[in-house]
């Protein structure tokens, strides 16, 4: 493997803001005065905390109905997996899959690959590194993406408010899934990517 | 000159060329972008008051209307929020003001703000503060999310009535397409060492 100068091994600290190089012992950026690091301070213990409350949220958000539909009189709720049966049954099997990828298969995603993006950066996986940083790339790229069902049902309560016709209501599970969706953003933001490369466990 | 700096992602020092306009510079070791050229702060601007003037119908015109056995309903943006102030569900309406509808706003308010000055060469001492801001919010507006659920919501309602698309959406993705045109055009570095581009 070859060697690379690092801001490590040349003793500077690069300010997050504003890209520029400062030497190791300074405290704030010279050129935009915001605080500098090393590395994000708590990152790993911070994305493992977003990650555990982001999971504790997930089941509710399965398993209580995401939006409530009143139809002359007859209330019925509907959870994500209904919802996307719903979609596949009545021939719309693309919005369908659309609805899958989006409200099942990226928080999972996203969940595991932190996961693993994690034990790369604590197990020294140093040879993982780069192919970790491609994974975070793309979870970072499709974060936001998981919140269309959220939308979805929020434009549907705000269209559908026909009295005693038809309304629609926003379920428990629309609470909870905007949650999880907002945590693992959170988890992604908090997590240095550069730990993964760092070839020597610091100290606090 | 050339300027120093290290890899936001795996901390590689690596060097460029300030003010370079017609290169990209690439991490050696993850190859993700260290440098890339902005467009001239002009035409940020243009984009941005484009957007700007294309986001003020799109909030009062309807997005879409629904004919419900002769009941019609049309719903701006801002009627869908506030519907949920009504539910009480207001965690929801405040994410969903926020991601779609602030957050862009905001956006387009601190570019323009932190760009008119450095266009006519100066700088407000408050910029970096700004732009502080302004990477936080890039992560957090969603107006596109919000766009392409409009969509799925139109398919999802076919069967409950009769749906037309208004005058509304189409601005809407005028205002989507300058507002990413500026956001994509816009480079951070340029703030910084803005001397080449003053002109």
């Amino acid at each position: 493997m070859m060697h690379y100068e690092t801001d490590l091994n040349t003793n500077t600290k690069l300010c997050l803001k504003c890209e520029c190089l400062n030497s190791a012992d300074a405290l704030t950026c010279k050129q935009c005065g915001y605080k500098v690091y090393l590395r994000r301070p708590y990152s790993i213990a911070l994305t493992l905390n977003y990650i555990v409350a982001a999971l504790l949220f997930l089941i509710p958000a399965n398993l209580l109905p995401m939006m409530i539909i009143t139809s002359v009189g007859v209330a019925e709720g509907s959870t994500i997996m209904e919802g996307i049966r719903y979609f596949i049954n009545y021939g719309e099997a693309s919005i369908g899959v659309i609805i899958f990828l989006a409200s099942i298969v990226i928080p999972i995603y996203k969940i595991s690959v932190l996961l693993f993006l994690i034990s790369i950066a604590h197990f020294k996986w140093n040879y993982l590194a780069v192919f970790g940083l491609k994974l975070y790339r793309t979870i970072r790229f499709i974060g936001k993406w998981s919140l269309l069902d959220i939308f979805v049902v929020a434009i549907m309560v705000g269209m559908v408010q026909f009295q005693t016709l038809a309304n629609v209501q926003a379920g428990g599970a629309s609470f909870a899934f905007s949650l999880v969706v907002i945590l693992t953003m959170l988890a992604t933001e908090s997590f240095d990517p550069r730990l993964m490369f760092d070839k020597e466990r610091r100290k606090r | 000159m050339i300027y120093k700096s290290a890899c936001k992602e795996c901390g590689v020092i690596v060097e460029y060329e300030k003010n370079d306009l017609n290169h990209n510079y690439y991490c050696p070791r993850c190859r993700s972008v260290v440098y890339a050229p902005g467009e001239r702060f002009l035409y940020i601007i243009i984009m941005a008051l484009a957007a700007l003037v294309s986001y003020i119908p799109t909030l009062f015109l309807p997005v879409l209307t629904l004919d419900m056995a002769g009941r019609l309903q049309a719903s701006t943006l801002l009627d869908i929020v506030f519907t949920f102030y009504h539910d009480g569900n207001f965690i929801i309406g405040v994410l969903l003001f926020f991601t779609g509808i602030l957050a862009p706003l905001l956006m387009l308010g601190m570019l323009l703000f932190m760009l008119i000055p450095l266009h006519f060469g100066k700088s407000l001492s408050g910029t970096h503060h700004v732009y502080h801001t302004y990477s936080i919010l890039r992560h957090w507006a969603m107006a596109e999310v919000y766009m392409i659920s409009i969509l799925v919501a139109v398919i999802k309602l076919e069967n409950i009535g009769i749906l037309d698309i208004d005058a509304g959406f189409f601005i809407f993705i005028f205002f989507l397409i300058c507002f990413y045109i500026a956001v994509l055009w816009f480079n951070p570095d340029d703030i910084w060492h803005n001397d080449a581009l003053r002109n």
